[in-house]
């Protein structure tokens, strides 16, 4: 082996990267010239020294330094969102935004799951309740069981309710706040007795 | 937090882990990131352009750009690679900017005449205390070697990394990154030997 390859393989020889049979004609080279020991222990020792260098250390202000400009980086990150957000939404503010949407789709979600009967109510109080036609239109009745209004065979909803006159809504509420101060809450739809033509139904708005 | 020093120890959250903790919102886990990586890009980097404070500025600058880009890093590469990738690039911008500064004020002196000198930083207090004599030499050494040599060596010599790390670093073929680590070995040698430094070298 002549000196250049020796000397170019000289690095990889001393990292192991030599293939087995490149790294036993370097040792053996090594063994058999002074001057090719000599390079090689030069190197060895070198890159050995070169691992051993003291690990230095920052200044004291450098940490304070490096957190104050990550800081001072992410507030800045922050306000270039919100100025987005704020060019895309320029009058409505996000949690309003937010919880518009979630009122509209809870709104839609329980229209599409409340299938709401249309009900008969009457301002007799019922003994007995039977099961009500889901078809069937609201009516209205007032002191003497007079007929106060017909609420058409749609979901009672809250413009529903708002056509009522005064008198209509407070007869309705009434006859709703007594029937539930009766008995709990039921989330079955009861039917009436015979006589009572009509009954308290619930109500989804 | 924001300690300098150290290494990833076993039961620790990965550096991906701690990336995602950071893009979820969690900016103080970044600091578990400079804990681990700053004493390692810091001595890289110092050994590199030769001084405190442009290594410090740097190391900082490359934290501060993995920061930035932090939604960008895919985990092709080690982050630690990542990391040494943007140090190094930023290490050879502020060298060539200092050589173009440096060509210019001579320039300009010796148009106006006036003789000025480059100050000679090697016996600045600071430099002389930080370790011994003999570090103070190869570090000199170091410095002497041309740019490309000097990262690899640094690389793989002082901070131990595999020859596929250095070659994704630097990006070149790891047949290119072996010769030149084998070059700069040799040169580094040639020059202690020279210049006849005693520096615990067994010639």
């Amino acid at each position: 082996m002549d000196a250049e390859a020796f000397h170019r393989r000289l690095s990889d020889y001393i990292d192991g990267e030599l293939p087995d049979g490149d790294a036993m004609r370097m040792a053996q080279a090594i063994e058999e010239h002074a001057e090719f020991a000599e390079a090689y222990h030069s190197m060895s020792s070198l890159t050995r020294r070169l691992g051993e260098l003291p690990e230095l250390q920052p200044s004291a202000g450098f940490e304070f330094a490096l957190r104050s400009r990550i800081l001072t980086e992410a507030n800045r990150e922050q306000t270039a969102r919100r100025r987005v957000q704020s060019l895309l939404f320029p009058t409505v503010r996000r949690s309003l935004l937010t919880g518009a949407i979630a009122a509209a789709l809870a709104l839609a979600v329980s229209g599409l799951l409340t299938d709401t009967p249309t009900v008969e109510v009457a301002t007799d109080s019922p003994e007995t309740e039977t099961l009500l036609e889901p078809e069937m239109p609201v009516r209205v009745y007032g002191a003497m069981n007079r007929p106060m209004a017909t609420v058409p065979a749609e979901p009672v909803d809250r413009g529903a309710l708002r056509q009522l006159s005064q008198a209509e809504s407070y007869a309705l509420s009434r006859r709703l706040y007594r029937r539930r101060s009766l008995r709990p809450a039921t989330k079955g739809v009861v039917a009436p007795s015979p006589q009572g033509a009509a009954l308290r139904v619930p109500v989804s708005f | 937090m924001f300690m300098v020093s150290s290494k990833q120890t076993p039961g620790e959250l990965t550096d991906i882990e701690i990336l995602s903790e950071v893009t979820a919102g969690n900016v103080e886990a970044y600091g578990k990131i400079v804990s681990r990586y700053s004493g390692r890009l810091y001595n890289f980097v110092y050994r590199f352009v030769g001084e405190k404070e442009t290594a410090e500025d740097i190391v900082q600058e490359t934290f501060l750009r993995a920061f930035r880009k932090r939604t960008e890093y895919r985990a092709i590469a080690n982050f630690s690679t990542w990391l040494f990738t943007i140090a190094g690039n930023l290490a050879k911008s502020e060298l060539r900017r200092r050589k173009r500064w440096r060509l210019f004020s001579i320039d300009r002196d010796e148009e106006s005449d006036t003789g000025m000198e480059l100050p000679d930083e090697t016996m600045r207090p600071d430099k002389v205390a930080e370790a011994s004599l003999a570090d103070v030499q190869i570090k000199e050494a170091i410095q002497s070697l041309p740019e490309n040599y000097r990262q690899v060596i640094l690389l793989r010599d002082v901070q131990g990394m595999s020859y596929q790390e250095i070659s994704e670093i630097v990006d070149c073929p790891v047949g290119t990154v072996k010769s030149r680590v084998n070059r700069a070995r040799l040169k580094l040698q040639k020059k202690l030997k020279n210049e006849g430094r005693d520096v615990g070298l067994e010639v």
